[in-house]
């Protein structure tokens, strides 16, 4: 089986996030379906995107944490827009881009940027 | 006997602009992070991210009014020492048809030109592509 | 960076509000060369500048302690990037009104103590009342 037709798995960085205007959580939404198709999803939320993770209740962070993906919230980004002085979902874990780099090195992993 | 192709780890194609959002610097910091374990990362450049490298920078910003002794990299420095830095494991290519079409045409000798016709070729010479849309 | 801005004040140009909502446009390219940067650089030429930040760009506002202005790329340590509350500060204290959308301040879940001293935070209705005190309303 090449790469193709196994189930590759995801890592999907989200720049913009739902701060972004209307449809702007459409690639997390995205990313939920994957993960609920049985993909191994990982979603890292940087630059605005990291905005996304302020509240204990986002329906997106909610659906996707439900459906088993991993949601990564850049460390930089987060310190950029002071979000040490909020609440940040249960669902999701601070990290740097060494993350990203490690994901993107493994096999079968995609990685797409939004 | 053909030339055992070199392959990368990672092609960021990056066509969002500089100064437009915090893209370059995560694809800077992305860079590096890879650089860091030991991989290597190549920068396609297209839209007015080809203005990161154009020569007319110099190797400093403009002054500072409020803090005129302070020293501040150009980007073109800061894309230039990467590569310096890179050993071989850090490249940056700059799109000829973007170039042209934003007169940003006169990069930092460090770049390399290539049109995009060799697109889908430069992506099969990387292990993994990210796309940073917005040109 | 805290200094005092290199323009005289002339206070030819009109009164202007200047709306920022779009608040990180380039750490590593841009570093001190931001929005609130010009503002500090160019208000000495307008008789008044004041400024409003809304939806993302109230975390400029936000005081905390995480944040370092620095990113490492190569053997560089790039120390030089925005000093985003401390410009903010630096607005307060060369005579700015700096609004910050309460909304905003709500929905990402601060405490309006939190924003940076003399800042003035504001519900957006209230805002957009204060239009007519200026000859010119700026998105920036």
């Amino acid at each position: 089986m090449d790469a193709r037709t196994a189930a590759p798995g995801y890592l999907m960085i989200e720049s913009k996030g739902n701060w972004a205007g209307p449809n702007a959580g459409t690639f997390l939404r995205d990313a939920a379906a994957l993960a609920e198709a049985g993909h191994r999803v990982r979603v890292f939320l940087v630059e605005d995107g990291v905005l996304t993770a302020v509240g204990t209740d986002v329906p997106e962070i909610r659906r996707l944490a439900a459906a088993g993906a991993e949601i990564l919230v850049d460390d930089f980004s987060a310190a950029q827009r002071a979000l040490s002085a909020t609440t940040l979902s249960p669902h999701v874990r601070v990290a740097g881009m060494d993350a990203v780099a490690a994901a993107l090195s493994e096999d079968g992993c995609r990685g797409v940027w939004h | 006997m053909a030339m055992e192709r070199r392959m990368w780890d990672l092609l960021l194609i990056l066509t969002a602009a500089p100064h437009s959002s915090d893209v370059v610097t995560s694809a800077l910091r992305l860079s590096q992070a890879m650089l860091d374990r030991g991989g290597s990362v190549r920068v396609w450049a297209c839209g007015y991210a080809n203005m990161m490298t154009q020569d007319t920078f110099g190797d400093t910003k403009l002054p500072n009014t409020r803090n005129p002794e302070g020293h501040y990299p150009s980007p073109s420095a800061v894309v230039q020492r990467m590569i310096a830095d890179g050993g071989g494991r850090f490249g940056w290519i700059a799109c000829t048809a973007c170039s042209e079409e934003r007169g940003a045409v006169h990069h930092v000798p460090q770049v390399r030109h290539r049109s995009p016709l060799r697109l889908a070729a430069t992506i099969a010479g990387a292990r993994q592509t990210l796309y940073l849309g917005g040109a | 960076m805290s200094g005092s801005t290199a323009t005289k004040r002339t206070g030819l140009g009109p009164p202007v509000l200047c709306v920022l909502d779009r608040a990180h446009r380039g750490a590593v390219e841009a570093q001190f060369f931001h929005a609130l940067y010009g503002l500090l650089d160019l208000h000495g030429q307008f008789e008044r500048v004041d400024v409003a930040l809304r939806g993302p760009a109230v975390t400029l506002a936000v005081e905390e302690d995480d944040y370092r202005p620095s990113v490492r790329l190569g053997t560089m340590e790039l120390d030089t990037l925005p000093d985003y509350r401390g410009s903010v500060r630096d607005l307060v204290a060369e005579g700015f009104t700096v609004f910050v959308d309460r909304d905003a301040v709500t929905a990402l879940g601060f405490a309006p103590e939190r924003l940076v001293a003399g800042t003035v935070c504001l519900d957006p209705a209230e805002l957009a009342l204060r239009w007519p005190q200026y000859d010119q309303v700026w998105f920036v």
